[in-house]
This record gives structure tokens, sequence and C-alpha cells, in this order.
């Protein structure tokens, strides 16, 4: 069954997104099974981080991260955990892709930007080759730019204070938009860079969002360029304590079932779906059964206001109170601009008739 | 002529890693292991207050993502003199036992397991592996740390005082059921490996290593906080004895950092990155014990327990690494349906406390590539100090101040490379270890010569 961008838009804003991505999951394996049939090339780079993301993306199920391996190709070109080849010949696909002598349909970044010499991978000429270099020469020859997690979105933990590695996310530091590549960088395909913060992302935010670029679809963004899909609400706003917050009670200590605010919990001000997506394929998140949330997605973390983080957060922001049709609206006007001029929607269906040169060519 | 061969980035390892050995008559002659990222997590938590650490700490690593909130708060209750409920500590235990059942399942299929050819596998029956076998195998770990943590990875529920979900029969029914799929896994494919081991005896004969070994213990009994089911202890020059945490210190005359930096965990100054050092070629320092490389993980687990003695005649091999992280895995398994039984639904998991304006502790504890210790000093409620000695730490370490080789390098000292295109042996030692490189490390080519390396 294939299903319109329009209309899988509207049934997500009118069920819950969790509904749909569980009764659309074989649609959007198949999506990722065209993709691999036009051979998009893709590379998932480490930066400055703990592989964390990519433990996370394991853990997805619609589609689990193998469908996306096998027909998405997802790690085939450059991605350090689970990739074969080693030493140079793991580099030299790196190479290929940062001098444009390959085309880059998908460039992913997990983890920040470390300043020179701090973070390196791969040798050139008997040279390391920093991070910085390859992260600025891969985004250029990308057709889209997609930052995985918030040290990748906005510096996270090796960008926090006193930031000792001079470490930044693709387009913000911090709230501060500019980043390691400018304020004003358009990826080839004319978008800025697409984030999905969380540390980690929740693995259905990052296929899914995948999954919309490879159809041609460019998702609704944020002010901070993170897809309102996932991003468009606070923990609080959906989290399953949130009845004993409006009955005034609180949990006094760990443990406990009321409303983890006075504990810490960040909540209030992190925007994120995590209650109601659940995270471990619907097991649990973190106001659910747990310790409250620490604001991971906010592009301050782990800085304040997302720390201390078991110190009471003091405004009480306004609920957003979504209206579930309003935001139907939203996302399908939105949608309306995003479809059309995709170089990428073109590569994927012309790709299955063609060759993986005329593609490229399809494409420039 | 000797010829140094590179191979940077070293793949299937969590980080970056890279290692240069110099091959002379298709035999390694020297090693340097270099970590090439350098993060500085202790820079980070100056200042912070104390609560925070254990949320920092865990993302110190991707892999091993509970050890590192455990240890510091383990530190963190050492300082504040509070004892955890019982139920907290079982839960530790399962959380720390379903992370490492799931890293080191990870290690045997996905890491280490290709450079074996250990099923029989070419590209295309390791991915269906991958697909029927090991992702289901570790989303039901990761579940099971879900369930008592809210997510995983970096899941949040552990703060300085225990834990924050109190058992309920559900959670309880929900644990046990995927133990169960675990364990048939296990049971399945766990002779599969034992007999490739048993079939391949000369893995005995590379990647001896300095022959000591140290761990902290882990797992403790909830009832007797000092019985461990993995013991603390040392083994120097093949003598067992008592870990005198004292002895534990840090060199770094080889390490991208002032030369201040070293020293005691529980005083040495935030590492002070100096980048191009001279001598030195690595983000890694070089821990010691009584001044001695160390090796960490199961195989000083294993033996130190009196669970398993090396069949290598040299006192430890890639064959008894493999093997030892096996049997722990087996083990751990079995114990972990234990630790479920013991939980008492309801009751309590947290200990209120207040945090010291000044204290120090320590949190020693295992992470499932070996020994992780966390020391933090509190002044004026806030971290005036913190250090992390990762597991990875130990075993890639660099040479010490006088000259020592770390384990992993000394380790592939006299590894045969019959062919410098391909040198499977070397990557064999160096994954033996199961390194995970975000906590700290690079095969490398000194004539600015390159090699084409592919493994399979």
């Amino acid at each position: 069954m294939r299903t319109t961008r329009r209309e899988f838009l509207k049934t997500t804003a009118a069920l819950g997104a969790a509904t749909v991505y569980t009764l659309y999951a074989r649609d959007i394996a198949s999506v990722f099974s065209a993709a691999a049939e036009g051979d998009i090339h893709t590379i998932w780079f480490q930066g400055a981080a703990d592989a964390g993301c990519s433990i996370s993306l394991l853990q997805g199920a619609r589609p689990d991260l193998i469908d996306a391996i096998t027909d998405f190709k997802l790690s085939v070109d450059f991605h350090p955990n689970i990739m074969f080849p080693e030493g140079e010949a793991a580099t030299s696909a790196l190479r290929d892709a940062a001098e444009g002598s390959k085309p880059l349909d998908v460039f992913i970044l997990e983890g920040a930007v470390p300043e020179g010499n701090f973070g390196t991978v791969g040798e050139i000429d008997g040279k390391p080759v920093t991070m910085e270099t390859w992260v600025k020469q891969l985004a250029s020859q990308a057709q889209y730019v997609v930052a995985v997690g918030t040290c990748a979105t906005s510096g996270g933990i090796p960008g926090a204070y006193p930031n000792p590695t001079r470490a930044k996310g693709l387009q913000y530091y911090k709230q501060e938009k500019g980043g390691v590549l400018g304020a004003d960088f358009k990826s080839r395909a004319g978008f800025p860079v697409i984030n999905i913060p969380g540390c980690p992302p929740h693995p259905d935010w990052i296929t899914l969002t995948l999954s919309d670029v490879l159809r041609g679809f460019a998702p609704h963004l944020d002010n901070y360029q993170r897809p309102t899909a996932f991003f468009g609400s606070v923990v609080h706003d959906k989290c399953p304590r949130l009845g004993y917050f409006e009955k005034n009670q609180f949990a006094s200590k760990f443990g406990d079932l009321q409303c983890l605010w006075k504990l810490g919990c960040k909540g209030p001000i992190t925007y994120a779906n995590c209650p109601e997506i659940k995270w471990n394929r619907g097991i649990n998140s973190c106001t659910t059964f747990a310790s409250g949330c620490r604001g991971c997605a906010d592009p301050s973390f782990p800085d304040p206001p997302s720390s201390p983080f078991f110190k009471e957060i003091e405004a009480v922001p306004a609920p957003l109170g979504i209206d579930v049709n309003l935001v139907g609206e939203t996302i399908a006007a939105a949608t309306a601009i995003g479809i059309g001029a995709h170089a990428l929607r073109r590569f994927a269906l012309k790709g299955r008739q063609g060759t993986t040169t005329e593609t490229a060519k399809e494409g420039a | 002529m000797p010829e140094t061969i590179t191979i940077d980035p070293v793949v299937r390892i969590e980080g970056h890693l890279g290692i240069d050995v110099t091959v002379d008559k298709g035999e390694v002659i020297d090693a340097h292991t270099h970590g090439t990222l350098f993060r500085g997590a202790e820079i980070i938590l100056v200042g912070r207050d104390p609560r925070d650490a254990p949320t920092i700490t865990s993302y110190i690593c991707g892999v091993c993502v509970s050890e590192h909130q455990l240890a510091s708060a383990f530190s963190l209750e050492d300082a504040a003199k509070v004892n955890i409920p019982r139920n907290a500590i079982l839960i530790r235990n399962i959380i720390e036992g379903a992370t490492t059942l799931y890293s080191h399942l990870l290690h045997i299929f996905v890491l280490t397991g290709p450079d074996y050819d250990l099923y029989g596998l070419g590209n295309d029956k390791w991915a269906e592996l991958l697909k029927e076998v090991v992702i289901p195998v570790q989303v039901n770990c990761h579940q099971i740390v879900a369930i008592w943590g809210g997510r995983s990875p970096h899941y949040y529920a552990t703060v300085a005082g225990g834990e924050g979900v109190v058992p309920k029969s559900e959670l309880i029914g929900m644990t046990l059921a995927r133990m169960n799929l675990i364990k048939r896994t296990i049971d399945e494919y766990g002779p599969l490996v034992l007999g490739y081991l048993d079939n391949h005896p000369e893995l005995q004969d590379f990647g001896v290593g300095p022959t000591n070994f140290l761990a902290y213990g882990v797992y403790p009994n909830p009832d007797n906080l000092e019985e461990r089911l993995f013991k603390r202890g040392v083994i120097t020059s093949g003598v067992p004895q008592t870990l005198d945490t004292q002895r534990i210190s840090e060199d770094v005359k080889h390490s991208w950092y002032s030369d201040r930096s070293g020293g005691h965990p529980a005083v040495e100054i935030p590492p002070e990155p100096a980048y191009g050092k001279q001598g030195a070629y690595t983000w890694a320092k070089a821990p010691r014990y009584y001044g001695r490389p160390h090796e960490v993980g199961p195989l000083a687990r294993m033996m130190i327990s009196g669970y398993y003695t090396p069949k290598s005649k040299h006192g430890a091999s890639v064959y008894d690494r493999l093997m030892a992280r096996l049997l722990e895995t087996i083990k751990i398994s079995q114990a972990m349906f234990d630790w479920i039984g013991m939980l008492k639904p309801d009751e309590s998991v947290y200990e209120p406390y207040a945090t010291p304006s000044a204290a120090a502790g320590m949190g020693l504890w295992e992470a499932p590539r070996g020994a992780l210790g966390h020391w933090i000093t509190i002044s004026g409620g806030k971290i005036e100090r913190y250090q992390v000695i990762t597991p990875t730490a130990w075993n890639v370490s660099p040479r010490d101040d006088l000259g020592t080789l770390g384990p992993i390098e000394e380790a592939l000292i006299g590894v045969p490379v019959p062919d410098a295109k391909n040198p499977l042996d070397i990557v064999r030692v160096v994954r033996s270890y199961d390194p995970c490189l975000a906590c700290t490390v690079h095969l490398i080519d000194t004539n600015g010569k390159r090699n084409e390396v592919k493994i399979y």
C-alpha cells in the first residue's frame, strides 16, 4: 500500500503519530527499498560522539535498522560502527564523497564538531584529517544534510560549558544560529541542516525524517530547524503524569507516581513527543516510569535551563494546548510548499530504472 | 626493512581508535595505540551540581550506557554516606547485567564475529544473522534497561540515592519474558562459538599482553554489599592480591596532556590538553597499578573470581579473552533470573540524602569492558574535581613514564603478519579487548606508505 504525503500527514495529525507509525510501518519500509533501488548515497559520520545515536537507531522498529541498512543502504558508504573495510579503505569512501568524485545524497552527522586537532579521522598524505575538515567538505557536496542528536544539532555534551574542545553543532551552538557551517548554509537541494535533537534521538525520529527526505518531501521545520512532527509540543503536555500536575500532586521523592516537576523534571520546557511515541518499541519514557526528563532534546542541553537537572524550573510556560485539527492544517499547508522542486525525489524514482551514473547526472 | 602499517580508523569498535604497528620479518616488533579524540568530560563537570554527574558522565560512552551513571552515582553515594535500598541494588544489577549481555552479544556477533568467519558467513549471511538474531536480542536487552530506566541507551532513572522505578509485578513479568528470549539465543549460539574456539587452538598462541589483571568487582549481593558475584582483586605476575586503590595512578608522559595532569585519580587536576607534546602520541592516559600495566575486562573478572583459568600456556591470549567473555555471558544470564526474583514489589527504591558541602567519594564498578572508576571531590556543594578511569583507558593505554607498553600494545608484539595488506591477526588482537574508544583511542604507516586494508 502506498499513501500520499498529504494523506500520511493528515492521518498522523488525527490519530496521533504512534498509531500511524504502526499502521504505515510497511509503507515506510518500502520507501527505503525504493530508495535502495535508486542507489542513494549516504554517509553517516561520527564527530565527537559516543555512538549512542547509532545504538539508539538499532532500537528502531519502523523500519528496523536492518531494513534501513540492507534496503536503504544507509551505512554502506561509511558508518564506523558496522562497516567492514578498515583504515584507508574506509576513509576512501569519505574522500570520494568529499571531493565530489562520487555523488552524496544524504550526509548525516552524529556528534559535535570539535575544533581542529581535538578530533581527527584517518589520514591524507600522512597527515591526520580533522573532523571539521571532513564535515565542511561533505556538507558542501551533499543534497541534504541531517544533524542527528543534540551534539550534532547544537553542540550537546562535548559543547557543554566551558566547551574544552570548542565543539559546535552543524548550524547551531546552543540556541545561537551559526555552528560549523554558518547561519546561511544551504545544502545542494536548497535546505538548511535538518536538525533531529535528542541525546540520543528516538530512532523513529531519525528513520521517519530520513524516509520523508528520501520521498522527496521537506519535513516541516520549526525555528530550530527541527521537524515539527516530533518536536511540536513539550514533553509535559503529553506526559502520563499530567493528571497529577493538574490536581497539584507532586512527587516528593524518586519512585513516587505523581508529577516530577518539583524534582527538577525538564518536561515543561523540552520540545519532544517522548511520552507519546515511547522508547524501545513502546516500553517506557523518562517521565512514565523513571525519574524525569533532563531536557536532552533542548538546544541548551546539558547547560541551563536544562540543568541543574534536579533544580525545579521556575517559570511555567503556557501549555501549548495543541489543537489536533489545526496542526493537521498547518502541516498540510507546509507540505504543499515542500512538494515540488526536489532533486532527490527524482533520484529515487528515476533511479529505479536508471544506472547510478544517470541518477547522479539527473540530480546535478 | 621494517615496515609500519597504519590502520586508522579501526572500525567496528565504539569510537575513534588508530594503531601503528611496525612489522619486521612477518612479525610485529612495535606498536602504538592512538586515541584520536579528546572530549574533556572531567573539565565539563567542574563547578556543577554533584547530582548532575551521573547524567553527564553517562555520555562518556554510548555502548557502556549504563555503567558510567552507576559508577558516578556510587561515587556520590560514597561521598554522601548514603545506603541505597535493597531494591535499588537489585535494579542496578539488572540494568548492569542487561547492558553487559547486550554489549557482549554485540561484540561476539557484530564486532569481532566477522574476523573469524565464525558463522560461516559471507556478507549476505551476516546481514541475515543481524536481522534475525542480533537486532532482536539487543532490542530485548535494551528493553530491560528501558523498563527500569525509562529508555535505552542513555537512561536517566538512576540517581544518587537510588533508582526511579518502583518494582511492580507487571514490570517484573516484562523483564522475565525478555530474559527468556535472550537466554534462548545464548543457548542456541553459545555452543556454536564454544565449538569454534575449541577447534582453533592456534588462537591461544598470540595476543598475550602483560598478564597482569585487575577488577573492581560487580553485582553486589543486596544483603551483603561486600560480597560480589564478580570479585574485586588484582593478579600481578600470576599472584592474586587484594586491591589497594591508593596504588592506582595515571601516567601522561606519552599522552597529549601537560606533564602535571597525571597522578592518583582522587587528587589529579582536570586534564590539561597539550596536543603535539613531544614524545606523546595519544589522547589516552596510561593508568597503572603499582606502576604496572594491567588488563581489565571479562578475562580479568573471570580469573580474579576463580571462574576461569587461561588455556594458553602464555597466560592469556585472543582465545582466552573470547572464551572468558562467552562464559561470562552465560553466567550473567543465569544470575539475571535470581536478581529479578529477589525484587520486592512496591518497596522503596530511593533513600533521600543531603548533598554534602565538602566530601570526597569513589565509585568502583565494572563496565562490560572492565574496571571502571569514578572519583569525585565536592567543595562548597559543587564538583571541585572529577576523574574517570575507563576500562579501555587501562587496555589501550600508551607507554607509561617508564616506557612500559600498554596492554594492547604489548599484546601486539610478536603477532604474525604474513600479509601486510591484510593484517587480520592484528585486528583480532585489538578487538579481543573489545576496545571502546569514545572513552579513550589507531594500526599506522610510518614511511608515509599506505596500505589498502580490507578485512572481512
